[in-house]
């Protein structure tokens, strides 16, 4: 019995080794070609100028003819490709094997890819004396403007004198002047420091409200112009839309606005400068909304700027005024911090700067997540630019200390793109802004009865790991007073 | 910049851990709604704005080509809650997953109508219902799986694992007869076998940084895609993979790498499970007997951010989600089984996955 099922058992197992038992088998019918690559993503990577061997394995070739196509255009007929491409681009490169019996194919890509650039060098900073960012001014009858020139270097010992129209009215160490603004006119203002002189220009404009443009029931609550576009670098700069001339920029932003999306500022001082058909007045109350993104845990404050139309010729060309928030006055806080952002010697690569405090950086390159060349302006031609502003002292950390948590918890209030109850007014997604908060360059209320134009700065040089460069976010601006 | 939390949800829900939730209910009116049941239909999941409460629920009609947003509000007088993550469909009950307000809805998936609620959660992900009184739920930044009645809403137990709370996690879960396997994503490494008739974990298998997605092919085999991570992450970054592993043995049978700047996410599989797709800025496309990756993208990305992904499985249709910017509604792209745009219709914020009923 033992042996019948050793029989039994053999013949079973025949049968189930035999799945195809009842076809006939041929051994001599050809079989077709086939193919292993030898990567499993079939991507391959390779520098240009270098070549590329890809030795795929190939089984019933006897007889064998090789293509190895572009576009169907052959590039050899070996079995092993060695392939090499000057230009940085993706290539689709297809190999059919045919026989007698058959064919076989299949297809990989070559990522040819340039050699990373040399890091561009230090940028070395401007080794000027002094810098006049504006040499010309508009300004109210009655009122006053700070002259000085920035960034001065070093204190060398010698007086800054001044003199308006020719004649001599300041001879002072301290380097700037305060021009009262008696009498309409245009004056020719200029300060030598030693060898060095400037001349400025100032336009003293008629009184405050000669071009007050008084709200009807036909004006619109939301900004009706974009004036200027012009962030600092960041992720999100050029990232899916292209803008080649400054015009193209304001464009860009028009249509995020209307669309309800944000634009980013990119890092410290990048802006954007809105106007309305009519003046905005001040109430006393929040008279100017700005739509952003509010988040408890991370704070990406900007600062906001006012100006009336002082000249009345409908451009934003006259007097910025900050309007205060909880840090303005704070030790932290650098007024008239500016930075300087180097374009980068080739794409791909993280924006160097310098600061006017002596400390240089860089808006990282992040292409795991920002794909895009450059993340310097498209539009700024210069090879570098400068932006001016008020800097807050960045808040952020890291909260899992390891890398993966960043947070920046917000300042008290008066800044756009930071959550806080005084300013959000039980709003989800704006700060509000009082026109009595604008203050003169020495922290004096300003008393502006009205305001024609609104800039939006980013007040933080930061920047939070992964996250990248702290960027204020805009997505719209508006008169408070309509639309309540 | 913040908007790339978005993009990167593992440092969303880290913040989960930490903030309250928040629920806004309020009276509104209800409509009245009665979709045939008899017919396909599907569901969008609208993330919305984490904090802002601004979740959704679309549903599209295939046959009219009708899309209705806001369904669950509409239907129930008050909105779904903050963050909604994930919905199936069982036993005739539509599960939806509501992260950051920890409550999951029972939902007719005819009417809208609130059927059931289950809550006592902190950040749950997925819903997967074992049998009329039991049913799984994964949680992010919880080492353990809830075991629920969906019948009662009540707690009953918990799978537990050898993870803790700081970053312990699970996420989808693929059944395999009497075994549920879940991926354990943010900042993990590894998918569990879990014997629901113990409710032990039997068997935890390495597949690499971050599992992300999971699908069933027709072999029966488990296809585990990982995103890899994210650079300067501080558990690691790897190249994303796609892996096929054996839901028995438990062993990776094969491992497909991708290219290293790759970001593979939103594994799905077609209705006859010989097909798989996945996101990587464009739509791929790969059959489960491939010998490698695909190199070229089935549908290519063109100004979209593609960031969810389903199937018809009546007609493979296929039905890609545009977050367009995380901010604005987002937009459903439906191409034809050869990859031909057939048709957009606009839904809620961040759509981030579907449901067919």
């Amino acid at each position: 019995m033992r042996r019948l099922g050793t029989i039994l058992l053999a013949v079973t197992a025949f049968l189930a080794v035999s799945c195809n038992w009842n076809e006939v088998i041929d051994d001599t019918k050809p079989m077709p070609p086939e193919i292993s690559l030898d990567n499993s993503s079939a991507v391959y990577t390779i520098m240009t100028g270098e070549t590329l061997t890809v030795s795929p394995s190939y089984k019933y070739v006897t007889g064998a003819t090789y293509a190895w196509s572009i576009d169907n255009k052959v590039i050899s007929t070996e079995p092993v490709l060695r392939y090499t491409d000057d230009v940085a681009h993706s290539v689709y490169i297809r190999i059919t094997v045919k026989t007698d019996a058959g064919s076989a194919s299949d297809e990989i890509r070559v990522d040819v890819k340039a050699p990373a650039p040399p890091p561009d060098p230090e940028p070395e900073p401007d080794d000027s004396f002094w810098t006049f960012p504006q040499t010309e001014f508009n300004v109210s009858l009655g009122r006053s403007i700070l002259l000085k020139p920035y960034d001065i270097k070093e204190d060398d010992g010698i007086s800054y004198i001044w003199t308006v129209d020719g004649t001599q009215v300041q001879d002072d160490a301290s380097a700037g002047y305060v021009f009262e603004a008696r009498q309409e006119g245009s004056y020719e203002v200029r300060v030598t420091h030693g060898a060095l002189s400037q001349t400025l220009t100032v336009n003293v404009c008629p009184a405050e409200g000669a071009y007050r443009r008084a709200a009807s029931a036909a004006s619109s609550p939301t900004a009706s112009r974009i004036f200027e576009f012009t962030p600092a670098p960041g992720q999100y700069v050029n990232e899916d839309y292209t803008a080649n001339t400054p015009e193209e920029a304001v464009e860009y932003v028009v249509k995020r606005f209307t669309n309800g999306s944000y634009v980013s500022l990119g890092g410290f001082g990048g802006y954007v400068v809105a106007g309305f058909d009519h003046s905005i007045d001040n109430n006393g109350g929040y008279e100017i909304g700005i739509v952003t993104h509010l988040s408890e845990e991370y704070t990406e404050a900007g600062a906001v700027w006012v100006m009336q139309d002082e000249n009345g010729d409908g451009l934003p060309n006259d007097t910025w005024y900050e309007l205060k928030g909880s840090d303005t006055f704070a030790e932290t806080t650098i007024h008239d911090y500016s930075v300087t952002y180097y374009k980068p010697s080739a794409p791909g690569m993280s924006v160097q700067w310098t600061d006017n405090q002596g400390r240089s950086g860089k808006v990282n390159y992040m292409g795991a997540y920002h794909q895009q060349e450059w993340y310097y302006p498209l539009w700024i031609s210069e090879d570098s630019y400068t932006l001016r502003g008020t800097r807050l002292e960045a808040h952020n950390y890291d909260r899992s200390g390891n890398g993966t948590y960043w947070v920046n918890p917000p300042y008290g209030w008066g800044y756009v793109d930071n959550f806080n109850e005084i300013d959000m007014l039980g709003s989800k997604d704006t700060n509000h802004f009082r026109i009595s908060d604008a203050v003169r360059y020495d922290g004096s209320p300003a008393d502006l009865k009205y305001i024609d134009f609104v800039k939006v700065q980013n007040a933080i040089n930061g920047s939070s790991g992964w996250l990248g460069e702290i960027s204020t976010e805009v997505c719209g601006i508006f008169d408070n007073n309509l639309s309540e | 910049m913040r908007a790339l939390k978005h993009i990167l949800p593992a440092i969303l829900f880290l913040a989960l851990a930490v903030l309250p939730s928040c629920m806004k209910y309020g009276p509104a009116e209800e409509e009245d709604f009665n979709i045939d049941p008899s017919g396909e239909g599907l569901f969008i999941i609208n993330e919305g704005n984490y904090m802002y409460g601004n979740a959704s629920l679309s549903y599209y009609d295939p046959a009219t080509k009708q899309v209705e947003n806001e369904v669950f509000f509409r239907s129930n007088g008050f909105k779904l809650g903050d963050v909604a993550q994930s919905m199936t469909i069982e036993d005739g009950t539509g599960w939806v997953v509501v992260n950051n307000s920890g409550v999951i809805f029972g939902i007719d998936p005819s009417t809208f109508k609130e059927v059931r609620r289950i809550t006592g959660f902190t950040a749950p992900r997925y819903f997967r219902m074992l049998s009329p009184t039991k049913a799984y739920v994964t949680q992010i930044w919880d080492p353990r799986i809830f075991i629920v009645n969906p019948a009662t809403g009540q707690t009953t137990g918990y799978v537990t694992t050898d993870m803790d709370f700081e970053s312990g996690s699970t996420e989808m879960m693929v059944e395999f007869g009497r075994y549920v396997i879940t991926n354990c994503w943010s900042y993990q490494n590894r998918i569990l076998k879990i014997d629901t008739q113990t409710d032990e974990v039997v068997k935890a298998l390495v597949v690499g940084i971050q599992p992300e997605s999971m699908v069933k092919d027709c072999n029966g085999k488990l296809w585990v895609l990982t995103d890899g991570g994210f650079e300067d992450s501080g558990y690691g970054f790897e190249a994303a993979k796609l892996l096929r592993i054996d839901p028995d043995s438990f062993e990776i049978e094969q491992t497909f790498t991708f290219p290293s700047d790759d970001n593979a996410s939103k594994l799905t599989v077609n209705a006859e499970g010989d097909e798989l797709y996945w996101l990587n800025s464009g739509v791929w496309k790969m059959s489960v007997e491939a010998a490698h990756l695909p190199v070229r993208p089935f549908i290519s990305r063109e100004g979209t951010l593609f960031y969810g992904l389903t199937l018809n499985p009546v007609n493979d249709e296929i039905y890609v989600s545009d977050a367009i910017d995380y901010v604005q509604s987002g937009v459903v792209l439906r191409y034809s089984p050869q990859g031909e745009l057939l048709d957009t219709f606009k839904v809620g914020i961040n759509p981030g996955n579907f449901c067919w009923r």
